[in-house]
């Protein structure tokens, strides 16, 4: 592999699909046929397995005029929306409206200024509102002639069926612990032995294992959070863990928003001229106070999905774990991905039965819904943790 | 009903109704509507808001003379805002000395206005207090008349207890007075007779019904949960919230091991320390039922989904769900045995 695909780790298929797309486009801009290109894309992946760098690196390649060198000043800066035929939307609050999608529909509309090519790259499409899905539809049929959507999202349930009718649909696969591994030593010069922990650890998570692989403090969380399970002993036990949990993940969350607050709050004083010396007044006060209002509020937002994923993050962690018990008690022999904790696993395995487990880990995805569905965190993990310690709870409350 | 006017008096060709108190502005307005059907069944009621931009229009029209005489009854509301065009019109009006308009004018009592309202009174008009009651005796001598007008009785400590229960919203003092008329047949209404139909009632928030769940006292939290929803529609998440804060305060407090002293407990629990003492007790209660109060903290977050929308696409629930679903909650949680 070679030139801005190196990005992308275990996906052979894939990149060979967009790099024929790449060359196709270039034969559109001759005007010649090139079926292998189109004006719209879906690309699918479980978190972490690169679809946003594969959207990101084909949108690169459409513009860069080697066809994704990797090398070239338009390699470098548009996976990073610094090129101005290259439009990255991250959808940073809870969800994405629909102001947000018709100003967007508006600048997709735009001619492309140095390349052929305008490229709308929408990570997490799966967090568009239904409302804002309906206002892209019609640019996303039929755009302007230069204009190519790419939207991202885990799976194809997770967007409107008229999205994904409307679009090609490129689907990323985890990549393999080998593959992940392989990158952690390559590219961060990781230690082996490190490397194939977090490879594992991650599940394919290819950020969150080199998270795992560079930075102590992830491994010393996620290890908090496995040893909860062999923590619950009682009720107060359980809302102890579901407390410690639901601290740690703001804590996370915080040194996550905290350094973009800052930043944004100080981007937008100067834009007002406001400094440590200087104070504003009169109209030009009051515009600079309804654009802090409106700030505040989208980080508002952003702290709280930001609290979310880390929540998240530490049930698929759990989860992991369960799975791991299913196996042992299954006697199956697939390598565990908490090798690691095997002995702590197999007291849990035998402290119950398959189909113990099987209710913890419905438990454990139940709760994953329902910190979506904004029932307050704290809740959903003491709920969780009591089931976790009695998984069949629940037939006490009929 | 409010008793604003006696029965028997005539209604003034001008009306003031004057004072901040919404349920005494209201009641005034509609009594003095009435008065004015009894002498003429057919006059027409025409309202106008007071800082409408055409509502000086609407007056004017209002005081034009008719083909055949019919009255009308015109209502201003919020005197205290009006537009430079209704002030104009209603000065005309009064000028006209018309006697097919009965005019009915509110006015929040505040020194805005003034001007307006001056000329209304020299022009004949009757003006009704509608101020807010002061709290203590005056809103008690109120509940007095209030029962008075029902030809009943009630014992001075009841009325007292009923107050103290309800609080100061007029309206729903009124409302529990004709409840009590029409619900208890003995004269006078006793205290008894009070607590048994509103015990409880003034603390209804939250805390109220989540005490009262976790001391187990189902129907207490019942008759609780009821009047919070009556009076407010969106108390269902905010129950949850309350409960779950208390059930949380319980097992931390519990947590802390019996034999540390209350200040160190609330120290370590994070709760106020006149508070240990209630949660020891609350544990306690459930020491033999801990499976159940686990089961709670399960059903509370269940209740939270439901109640935001749903965990599951498409499972949102309408009013009388929610309520049924915290009604479940609560039998759930407080109730005893499986």
């Amino acid at each position: 592999m070679s030139g801005i695909w190196q990005a992308l780790v275990g996906q052979d298929d894939v990149v060979a699909d967009l790099q024929r797309a790449v060359a196709d486009a270039e034969s559109r801009t001759r005007g010649e046929p090139g079926p292998a290109m189109t004006h719209a894309w879906l690309f699918t992946g479980p978190p972490g397995s690169g679809r946003s760098t594969a959207a990101t690196c084909f949108a690169a390649a459409l513009v860069c005029p080697e066809g994704g060198c990797g090398v070239c000043q338009v390699c470098r800066t548009a996976p990073l929306g610094g090129h101005p035929d290259v439009e990255i939307v991250r959808p940073q609050g809870v969800n994405y409206g629909v102001d947000e999608a018709r100003a967007l529909v508006k600048t997709a509309g735009f001619s492309p200024a140095n390349s052929f090519w305008h490229v709308v790259v929408v990570e997490d499409a799966d967090r568009l509102t239904d409302e804002a899905v309906n206002v892209l539809l019609k640019s996303i049929e039929e755009p302007p002639p230069h204009t190519v959507w790419i939207l991202c999202a885990p799976s194809v349930e997770d967007v409107l069926p008229t999205i994904v009718s409307r679009t090609r649909h490129v689907a990323l696969r985890t990549p393999s612990a080998r593959d992940v591994a392989d990158l952690l030593v390559e590219r961060y010069g990781v230690d082996r032995a490190i490397a194939a922990f977090a490879a594992r650890a991650s599940q394919g998570h290819i950020g969150r294992a080199r998270a795992l692989a560079t930075d102590e403090h992830a491994r010393i969380r996620r290890q908090d959070v496995l040893r909860m399970p062999l923590q619950l002993h009682d009720i107060p036990s359980c809302f102890m863990n579901a407390a410690n949990l639901i601290s740690a993940a703001t804590e996370d969350a915080k040194a996550i928003t905290d350094p973009l607050d800052l930043f944004e709050e100080e981007q937008l004083a100067s834009a007002y001229g406001a400094g440590a010396d200087v104070r504003i007044k009169g109209q030009l006060k009051r515009s600079m106070d309804a654009a802090i209002k409106d700030l505040a509020k989208r980080q508002k937002t952003r702290s709280t999905r930001t609290v979310r994923d880390q929540i998240d993050r530490a049930l698929v962690d759990l989860m992991g774990l369960y799975r791991d018990v299913l196996f042992i008690q299954f006697d199956s022999g697939v390598p565990l991905i908490n090798e690691e904790m095997r002995p702590q696993l197999s007291q849990l395995a035998r402290q119950g039965g398959a189909n113990d487990t099987g209710r913890r880990l419905r438990a454990i995805s139940y709760a994953r819904a329902q910190v979506q569905a904004n029932v307050t965190p704290l809740l959903a993990m003491e709920s969780l943790m009591v089931e976790l310690k009695d998984p069949w709870i629940r037939s006490a409350t009929a | 009903m409010l008793t604003i006017m006696a029965r028997s008096s005539t209604p003034s060709r001008i009306t003031i109704a004057f004072g901040a108190e919404a349920a005494l502005v209201d009641a005034a307005v509609s009594q003095t509507v009435a008065a004015i059907r009894g002498q003429e069944r057919d006059a027409q009621k025409v309202t106008v808001v007071a800082s409408s931009p055409d509502g000086g229009v609407i007056i004017r029209d209002a005081g034009a003379p008719t083909l055949f005489g019919d009255s009308t009854i015109l209502v201003v509301t919020g005197a205290d805002s009006a537009s430079d065009e209704v002030d104009e019109a209603l000065r005309e009006l009064i000028a006209m000395e018309s006697d097919t308009v009965w005019l009915i004018v509110t006015h929040p009592g505040v020194v805005k206005g003034k001007n307006l309202m001056d000329a209304l009174r020299k022009a004949g008009a009757v003006q009704i207090e509608c101020a807010a009651l002061k709290r203590g005796k005056e809103t008690l001598d109120y509940l007095a008349r209030e029962v008075a007008s029902h030809k009943r009785h009630m014992a001075p400590d009841a009325l007292t207890v009923l107050y103290d229960a309800i609080g100061q919203d007029l309206r729903l003092l009124t409302a529990a007075v004709s409840q009590l008329m029409s619900d208890v047949e003995t004269d006078p209404v006793t205290a008894d007779d009070v607590r048994s139909y509103f015990g409880g009632v003034a603390e209804v928030s939250g805390f109220a019904i989540s005490d009262a769940v976790w001391d187990r006292r189902s129907v207490d939290a019942f008759r609780s949960l009821r009047w919070a929803m009556q009076s407010s529609d969106n108390v269902a998440v905010a129950t949850v919230s309350a409960l779950a804060a208390g059930l949380r305060s319980i097992v931390r407090v519990a947590g802390v091991g019996a034999g540390a002293s209350e200040q160190d407990v609330a120290r370590e629990a994070g709760v106020p320390p006149w508070q240990v003492k209630t949660l020891r007790r609350q544990w306690a209660g459930w020491s033999g039922d801990q499976r159940r109060l686990a089961a709670s903290a399960v059903a509370l977050a269940d209740a939270d989904g439901a109640l935001k929308g749903g965990v599951i696409e498409g499972s949102s629930l309408d009013s009388e769900q929610k309520r049924m679903a915290l009604e479940r909650l609560i039998i759930q949680a407080s109730g005893r045995g499986a």
